[in-house]
């Protein structure tokens, strides 16, 4: 009877901490979540509101006929059957260009494959303003392969004419997204199971219908997946398109950023960014769903699978041509940009560089440029701080949190994901800039607005990590007298350090090249690198344009170290 | 009438050979296990013979047609595989049915046939079923039955119950074997398990490391194993070796033996004495067929029908099988054994 009792109150003890962890911790839990979703509410959904309301109501008066006129301008429709175009036809293009690279790197090994793999990821992390800067570079009237014709062959004129014309920014649009595609349908592909397409020939089908019939279906939710995401950034392209297209296209993004900057035209700016959040939201919507149907993950793109060796003319032949268009897509621009920026009408020069140290009275700075490397640098790491505290905190309590209430909360979490970054910063200026929230003249808005781009990022990096946690170790870290607070310090941050690390240095690149909505928020005084390099690239003269390139080599290696840090962490896994 | 000829067919991995000229025949209608430890080569075999991959050199014949130049879509020969790889994309009907799809048979003549497999393997009514609502047991009846419905000539097995567990095994090995025997499909049927090949087969093809090793119906293998190799791989544990002294006299570990001299290499022989040849003898004298052991009983483990008992003599440790009646003597005790010499066998090595 004495056994049992003890046993029994030991037993009572256990049961009592553990529910002294879930009870006190489901309190604290919501003390986890208050701070990420009040940073939301000020600088989330506070603007986006604003913007819904500035559409209906003007002048402050409900006037939904104002909203109606303007929808139903021709200027208004115009820019939104572009916007679709542009993106529908880069979408195209780059799935007709990158499928055979999928089948080449899902399939085959060959050397140079790892190297390769690392370089496609360059272009995805590439700020806009320097995918931009690096296609003039190139292609332009005044860039490389211009100069190179005009020289070879004596011409008077470039004969490459396509600045300003839509074939600049698709090639753009093509770069950038190349990879996105080859990676998330490669990795797909190597998945399925090599035993499907074996079963479908024992039964008699030949190689083209067993492609036709099992792997094309198999592989459609990768490729719309992939396919959505494409379209989704080149519905919202800005900086590509405002730098490459010229006055003459203009996205709803580039309108609502003239709009608003260019003509004053608030309501316009506002009707405008309405249908954007709104078409955004429907996308990202749409991709949520074939994501989460088929597990198509656009965060988890490793390619598996057993790779075979390349065997036989035919094969050879594909695996050169597309290494061949891979290695020129990634690597042309980029080497053109390098180039250009140390040649000038007269053979190699450091002027551009150097000039970037001195403030000119005429330039369009007051201060030296290369202040805006170090305002993007604080500024980056202000961001940092912001998202990886708010990530942490929002990662804790979705990966404690139980039943229906977590997927929601994660929903909420990635909105800002689904909105772009035009209409965030238009929405902060005006929402931000008067009171009671006034941040005019504050250096903070930046930073937060970064912050908030990162932020869902930061949180997909990390909650998986923590989720990966048995929950076993906090209960064997409660039992072994832990408060709740010292199993989140020892046992969840340590072991979740290496996401928290990724997460931050994502949030760093994010910050170093967001373009969008720092073309709002930023202070003429203290520009970032993107902003300085777009205001060099619109003005004329050829000091202006060989210091954006110069500024846009620096900032693609200021990003290029930040992913090559962040591959050196994963990579020690 | 033999229809399926193997010889001297080899094939080889990043310079590791995986199939050592491997030789033999199989009769219309027979099914033939490959058995073997993992590795031995086994589905290398099963994927040359469907065409899925190259062999490095040998001949393979079916119905007198060389079809090593044939690609396996052309072939006509059925495979399940080891974890079944139905389509995802498609319900129970349509994977059944893609065999006679390839084949452009009619919508109507596909539904007779697809639901006459179905009901053959136990599954009327799954047709609109998806694969995901599919228990394991039911998903490898639909690959078999998806296997079956274009008619093959030959039927290749890799593994079908291999993720399976040990109850749902016993029953769908008898089944699959009485499915394939109603339909007279030739087959080939691979698995490391050996009791699955024995209920299943007419032959069994030994398989180790490469080599064939021994090619034979499930009873000869079982009574005389040809090797020690085999021996081994078939759990036989009382494999003894030793040399023949003046002809018939067998000296090893367990002491001398009187025993006709069916060894070939007189300084290295060994002698395999199956599990089950034992009886304990209480006094009486051994008949003639029967040559006496005595040793030590090590260990004692009731198995139900059987106690199995590690008994050492001389120097090595014997294994049997012995009745619950009488009780063997307990662990520590002296027992005197009487074997039949027919469960005695010269082993090459």
């Amino acid at each position: 009877m004495k056994k049992t009792g003890t046993n029994g109150s030991r037993n009572g003890r256990i049961q009592f901490s553990v529910n002294f962890l879930k009870t006190n911790f489901s309190s604290n839990r919501w003390l986890l979540l208050s701070l990420p979703l009040l940073f939301l509410a000020l600088f989330y959904f506070y603007p986006l509101i604003k913007i819904v309301i500035m559409s209906f109501a003007p002048e402050g008066v409900w006037e939904p006929e104002r909203l109606r006129q303007l929808i139903s301008s021709d200027n208004y429709f115009r820019v939104l059957r572009f916007t679709f175009w542009q993106a529908a036809l880069s979408t195209l293009f780059t799935l007709i260009l990158a499928l055979p690279g999928a089948y080449i790197f899902a399939h085959f090994n060959f050397p140079g494959k790892n190297m390769l793999q690392a370089l496609m990821t360059v272009p995805f992390v590439l700020p806009t303003v320097v995918t931009a800067a690096a296609f003039r570079a190139l292609l332009g009237s005044g860039g490389l392969v211009n100069s190179w014709l005009m020289t070879a062959l004596d011409l008077s004129g470039p004969p490459i004419r396509i600045d300003q014309t839509v074939t600049f920014f698709l090639l753009a649009h093509i770069f950038y997204n190349y990879s996105l595609v080859l990676r998330i349908v490669a990795g797909y592909w190597s998945n399925l199971d090599p035993d499907i397409r074996e079963a479908a020939g024992m039964l008699g089908a030949s190689p083209w219908q067993t492609f036709k019939k099992i792997t094309l279906p198999l592989l459609i939710p990768a490729i719309a997946s992939a396919a959505v995401l494409v379209f989704i950034f080149c519905f919202t392209s800005f900086g590509v398109i405002l730098i490459l297209g010229g006055p003459g296209y203009a996205t709803i993004e580039v309108e609502i950023y003239r709009q608003a900057v260019q003509f004053f035209n608030l309501p316009m700016a506002a009707a405008l960014s309405l249908i954007q959040i709104l078409i955004n939201f429907l996308l990202m919507w749409l991709h949520a769903r074939i994501g989460s149907k088929n597990r198509v993950s656009f965060f988890s793109t490793a390619i598996g699978g057993t790779p075979k060796k390349i065997k036989g003319f035919l094969q050879k032949s594909l695996l050169l041509t597309n290494l061949l268009f891979m290695v020129t897509l990634l690597l042309a621009p980029l080497s053109a940009l390098l180039l250009r920026s140390f040649i000038g009408e007269h053979g190699f020069t450091l002027a551009y560089y150097s000039s970037l140290f001195t403030s000119h009275t005429r330039s369009v700075f007051f201060v030296p440029p290369i202040n805006a490397v170090l305002n993007s640098i604080g500024f980056g790491l202000t961001a940092m701080c912001i998202a990886v505290i708010l990530g942490l905190f929002a990662s804790s309590y979705l990966a404690s949190a139980k039943g229906r209430s977590a997927p929601f909360w994660d929903a909420v979490i990635m909105l800002p994901l689904a909105t772009s970054a035009v209409t965030l910063g238009f929405g902060y200026i005006i929402t931000l800039n008067t009171p009671p929230l006034n941040l005019r003249d504050s250096l903070a808005l930046v930073p937060i607005a970064h912050g908030l781009v990162a932020f869902p990022f930061v949180v997909r990096c990390i909650l998986p990590g923590i989720r990966q946690i048995p929950q076993s170790l906090r209960e064997a870290a409660t039992l072994l007298g832990s408060s709740p607070l010292q199993v989140w310090r020892r046992v969840d941050l340590p072991l979740a350090s290496r996401p928290i690390m990724v997460g931050a240095i994502f949030a760093f690149s994010i910050s170093m090249g967001e373009f969008g909505a720092s073309s709002f928020v930023t202070r003429p005084h203290t520009p970032t690198m993107p902003v300085t390099i777009f205001r060099f690239l619109s003005q004329p003269g050829d000091l202006n344009y060989g210091q954006a390139m110069a500024m846009s080599t620096i900032l693609m290696l200021v990003t290029a170290s930040g992913f090559w840090l962040l591959g050196k962490i994963t990579d020690n896994r | 009438m033999t229809i399926l000829n193997v010889k001297n067919l080899s094939s080889s991995y990043e310079g590791q050979p995986l199939l050592k000229e491997i030789t033999f025949s199989l009769k219309k209608g027979e099914i033939l296990c490959l058995l073997g430890p993992s590795g031995a080569g086994k589905t290398t075999l099963l994927r040359l013979l469907a065409g899925l991959e190259k062999e490095d050199g040998g001949i393979v014949t079916f119905g007198n047609l060389n079809i090593q130049t044939i690609p396996s879509h052309k072939r006509n020969f059925g495979m399940m595989f080891q974890e079944y790889a139905l389509f995802p994309h498609k319900n129970v009907f349509e994977n059944v049915s893609f065999g006679l799809e390839m084949k452009k048979s009619p919508l109507k003549a596909r539904q007779e046939k697809v639901a006459e497999m179905l009901e053959t393997v136990g599954l009327k009514g799954f047709a609109h079923r998806t694969i995901d609502e599919l228990s394991g047991g039911e998903r490898q009846r639909v690959a078999l039955a998806r296997s079956l419905a274009p008619e093959p000539q030959l039927l290749l097995l890799d593994e079908p119950l291999g993720s399976l567990d040990r109850t749902l095994r016993d029953r769908l090995s008898v089944e699959i074997r009485s499915i394939l025997k109603a339909l007279e499909v030739t087959a080939l049927f691979v698995t490391h398990d050996q009791s699955e090949a024995f209920s299943v087969a007419d032959k069994v093809a030994i398989l180790y490391e490469g080599k064939l090793e021994q090619f034979d119906s499930p009873e000869n293998i079982y009574r005389t194993p040809a090797n020690t190799t085999v021996a081994s791989f078939l759990g036989f544990k009382n494999i003894i070796c030793g040399k023949m002294d003046n002809g018939d006299l067998f000296c090893s570990a367990i002491g001398p033996i009187y025993l006709p001299a069916e060894c070939n290499d007189k300084q290295n022989c060994h002698l395999l004495i199956r599990p089950e040849a034992a009886r304990i003898i209480r006094g009486e004298e051994i008949k003639e067929d029967e040559i006496a052991l005595e040793g030590k009983v090590v260990k004692k483990q009731f198995q139900g029908a059987t106690y199995k008992l590690q008994i050492e003599v001389g120097e090595q440790m014997l294994f049997f099988d012995l009745p619950i009646d009488p009780t063997p003597p307990g662990i520590g005790y002296p027992v005197d054994l009487a074997i039949r010499t027919s469960a005695l066998i010269w082993l090459a090595s």
